[in-house]
């Protein structure tokens, strides 16, 4: 035992002693909601002691390093019914409280044979070792509990498992939603000789799953959808293991998965198989006849030349992606009635163009449907808009129109009704509605003063009364006197 | 209860109680006496709360950053904690039901207390010891007790410096109670309850002797020699005097000068006094005057008696100018103000004072020399 830099009084390994097992694993939640267990991991020795009594109790023990551990080791443990105690070797003494600052030691050593000896203010207890706890086998075997339905929040990325009979439809369902998942068969041995076969089970790991996905896979019998807790780790979906697992995650492996359902036993996927992205592995035609289908042509001779010019033509699809407006000239009053009534996330994205002609170009990437007025455009290609409900033929493709349109610079596009040329707006013509609409704002100097910082000084009160002020107080040697007086008063 | 137990239990209220409130602004609860054999324990000890311990120390260096840069300051050490010990007690004297049949012999039980905690105290070495002791200081002696009188139809309770029970106070229609609530600044108290038994303003210039950022703040609370070897570390800091200035510069210009020239030339009188005091205190004296001279405003002194020693402390600047010495203070200024207000001070104040101080200065710089050679 040596005092550290504060003078506490430490030795080489900190010991903390609980009733029973569920104390030391209310201790473990405890720590790692507000530390790194993986800090401890490498020093960290879990066992079951038993006393000469035969009861049985649980330790956990870790170096030392410092009295700042030690001290949150202590506080969480007394926290959740457990003892602290610093040592070396097999003797350990209690670590420091409030009524010893700098910590306790002992005069002299115990001398019975005993596999760990701990020493305390009133007593002293002789342990032996019973059996070695292997932290991650304990942690695997605490079932997840139920995540309030308030905290649930949407994963950024899943891991479902699906059995044999579902995986192929669902990999297909994936692929039609455009979903970004990987797919991989993992295998497990049979778990008893009556068992035929191992278990298969195609794994599943997405990314950015759609709200609608994740509730349809979860419902879905035989499927089982995982949130990751970690990178190499997943607790089931609506459920969240009671250690955070976050904390220790040098103790589940990088080439292996742990998935850990809210029944039955976790199972471990080691080493990862290979995943493979959903697009790879649907159905492709092939045909049978060994004949190429494609034919082969020949250049033509003859040249084409056409000219053909882009209409717009009424479309019964539905609108979508409208996000600009054209407000002519005579709505100009109504459009400035309506700023006034817009709310404060409509007017932050929206953005005004002022044409020559007098009418106004409203833009809003969120959506023009806040503000009613003139006529709204779809974007049919970057910056490239079309009356809503009104299409252009031929049906070109984006891609096409924005070839036809090499020399639009940034600016955006309007097709309109009755105009042989669509109009072309500069990027740099929009700015935004509340700059362009307000006026600056004037200021009147009122003349304010700073309130007073400084709290204003408290009052004092004396201590509670007494007969004789210094009776029994503490690093003063009494007079005989004063003690008997004490002692008469008393009586 | 052990030992231990009851001191870390006295620490706790001291610490949670007094010291915490003290510097947040709180109301203030006193707890019992702390003798010196507590010492020991107070200066290891921690609360059982480290936010208790964390608050203090912050707060005792934002207080003390006002005064001046504070890059750490010591806490806690020993000498601080023993200095906050010797005014918690010295408070406690103030209590009226000290002076009780029984309790009254612990009057001078407490004030060998407060002498030994003080004999703790050696005079400040560092800036941040100065200013720590400052904070604690100027705001304990800012501190007042409430006094309340409540009468109803048959009796008349008084409670000085302590809460009102609540059954003193109910009912009050049916049995009429009344109360009456006064407040008395502890310099107040101290002034009224001052006798032999108990020379409480002995004692808070011992308390101020040790705190000379205080005792220069609060010069007319103390009638020792302002200028002492207890001084002299604080003086030769440049920050520190800065501070020092910024404090006294509202107060009236003419007592604080006066009161200046008086120290000043008690120390001039002072035959083994050390010539770097006589720097150190010159420099200062001659920094507020500069300080005084740069207002936008300098002060008028038409009306004041020419006493000597006002007028030595206005002279400062003009003999400094007359004889270049004290030259890194002057250096600092290049005011044509500051020249004419000096020239015009050392006018009012006459021949014998401009005389006097160009021969400090010169004692001053010459001895301050001599003593950094050696």
């Amino acid at each position: 035992m040596t005092p550290d830099a504060r003078g506490v009084l430490l030795g080489d390994r900190g010991l903390l002693l609980f009733p029973s097992l569920d104390r030391l694993v209310a201790f473990l939640r405890a720590y790692a909601e507000q530390d790194s267990l993986d800090e401890l991991l490498v020093s960290l020795k879990i066992r079951q002691l038993v006393t000469p009594l035969k009861t049985r109790e649980a330790m956990l023990s870790c170096t030392a390093e410092s009295s700042y551990r030690m001290d949150k080791l202590a506080s969480v443990a007394r926290l959740s019914g457990g003892l602290c105690f610093t040592g070396t070797s097999r003797h350990f003494v209690r670590y420091r409280d409030a009524a010893s600052p700098l910590g306790y030691d002992v005069a002299e050593l115990a001398q019975e044979a005993a596999d760990l000896i701990v020493y305390d203010q009133a007593y002293q207890q002789s342990y032996s070792f019973e059996r070695d706890l292997d932290l991650r086998a304990l942690l695997l075997r605490l079932d997840p509990v139920p995540t309030a339905a308030n905290r649930r929040e949407a994963p950024p990325r899943l891991f479902v498992t699906a059995e044999t009979g579902v995986g192929g439809a669902i990999t297909g369902y994936l692929f039609r939603w455009g979903v970004d998942a990987k797919v991989a068969l993992a295998e497990w041995p049979p778990e008893s000789a009556f068992d035929d076969r191992g278990t298969r089970l195609y794994v599943f790991d997405i990314t950015s799953p759609p709200a609608r996905i994740t509730t349809l896979l979860a419902s879905l019998p035989g499927v089982k959808v995982y949130a990751p807790d970690g990178p190499n780790v997943a607790v089931e979906l609506g459920f969240h293991h009671p250690v955070s697992l976050t904390s220790c995650q040098s103790l589940f492996s990088t080439n292996s998965l742990t998935l850990l359902p809210s029944r039955g036993d976790a199972r471990q996927i080691a080493p990862l198989p290979a995943f493979a992205p959903v697009e790879s592995l649907v159905r492709a035609d092939i045909s049978q006849d060994g004949k190429p289908r494609a034919r082969m042509g020949k250049p033509s001779k003859r040249v084409l030349e056409a000219a053909l010019p882009l209409r717009l033509a009424p479309s019964s699809d539905a609108w979508r992606n409208v996000v600009a407006t054209i407000v002519p000239s005579s709505q100009i009053d109504w459009l400035a009635r309506m700023v006034y009534a817009l709310p404060s996330d409509a007017l932050r994205s929206l953005r005004i163009a002022f044409g020559e002609g007098g009418e106004v170009y409203l833009h809003d990437p969120n959506g023009i449907e806040g503000v009613p007025l003139g006529e709204f455009a779809s974007e049919v290609a970057p910056r490239i808009y079309v009356p809503a409900g009104f299409s252009l033929v031929p049906a070109v493709s984006s891609d096409v129109l924005l070839g036809l349109l090499k020399d639009r610079g940034d600016a955006h596009i309007f097709f309109t009704h009755g105009a042989a040329e669509p109009s072309r707006v500069p990027d740099q013509a929009f700015r935004e509605a509340t700059r362009a609409l307000l006026h600056e704002i004037s200021t009147r100097v009122v003349s304010a003063a700073a309130p007073q910082q400084e709290p204003p000084l408290g009052l004092f009160d004396y201590a509670e009364a007494r007969r004789l002020p210094l009776f029994a107080l503490p690093g003063v040697k009494e007079s005989a006197s004063e003690s008997a007086e004490g002692d008469e008063a008393e009586k | 209860m052990k030992e231990a137990e009851r001191a870390q239990a006295l620490f706790e209220a001291f610490a949670d109680g007094f010291l915490g409130p003290l510097l947040e602004g709180r109301e203030v609860q006193l707890t019992r006496m702390l003798g010196p054999g507590l010492l020991t324990h107070f200066t290891f000890a921690q609360t059982a709360e480290s936010e208790v311990d964390a608050a203090i120390y912050e707060r005792l260096h934002a207080l003390a950053s006002r005064h001046a840069p504070v890059r750490a300051l010591t806490y806690p050490s020993r000498e601080t904690r023993a200095f906050a010990m010797a005014l918690h007690d010295l408070i406690a004297l103030t209590d009226p039901l000290l002076d009780r049949l029984f309790a009254r012999r612990a009057r001078p039980r407490v004030v060998a207390f407060v002498r030994g905690l003080l004999a703790e105290t050696s005079a400040p070495r560092t800036r941040g010891e100065v200013l720590a002791r400052h904070v604690i200081c100027d705001r304990a002696l800012a501190l007042k007790r409430r006094d309340i009188v409540v009468t109803n139809w048959a009796y008349t309770y008084r409670f000085f410096g302590r809460p009102v029970p609540r059954n003193v106070v109910a009912m009050p229609r049916l049995r009429r109670v009344k109360q009456r609530e006064q407040e008395h600044s502890l310099l107040e108290l101290f002034s009224e309850l001052d006798s032999e038994a108990l020379p409480l303003n002995s004692l808070l210039e011992a308390v101020l002797a040790r705190s000379p950022f205080t005792r220069l703040t609060h010069f007319s609370l103390s009638h020792a020699p302002l200028f002492d070897l207890a001084t002299l570390a604080m003086l030769e800091d440049a920050s520190l005097r800065q501070g020092l200035i910024a404090e006294l510069g509202p107060m009236d210009e003419a007592v604080v000068m006066t009161r200046l020239g008086i120290e000043l030339w008690k120390l001039r009188l002072w035959a083994h006094a050390p010539a770097r005091l006589l720097s150190a205190a010159s420099t200062f004296v001659l920094e507020m005057g500069l300080s005084l001279l740069l207002r936008r405003e300098p002060p008028k002194l038409t009306g004041t008696n020419a006493s000597f020693e006002l007028g030595l402390a206005l002279s400062l600047p003009a003999a400094a100018q007359r004889t270049q010495r004290l030259w890194p203070v002057l250096s600092k200024i290049d005011d044509e103000r500051a020249r004419d207000g000096a020239r015009k001070w050392a006018e009012w104040a006459s021949d014998v004072p401009l005389k006097e101080a160009e021969n400090i200065l010169s004692l001053a710089s010459a001895g301050a020399d001599l003593e950094r050679a050696s």
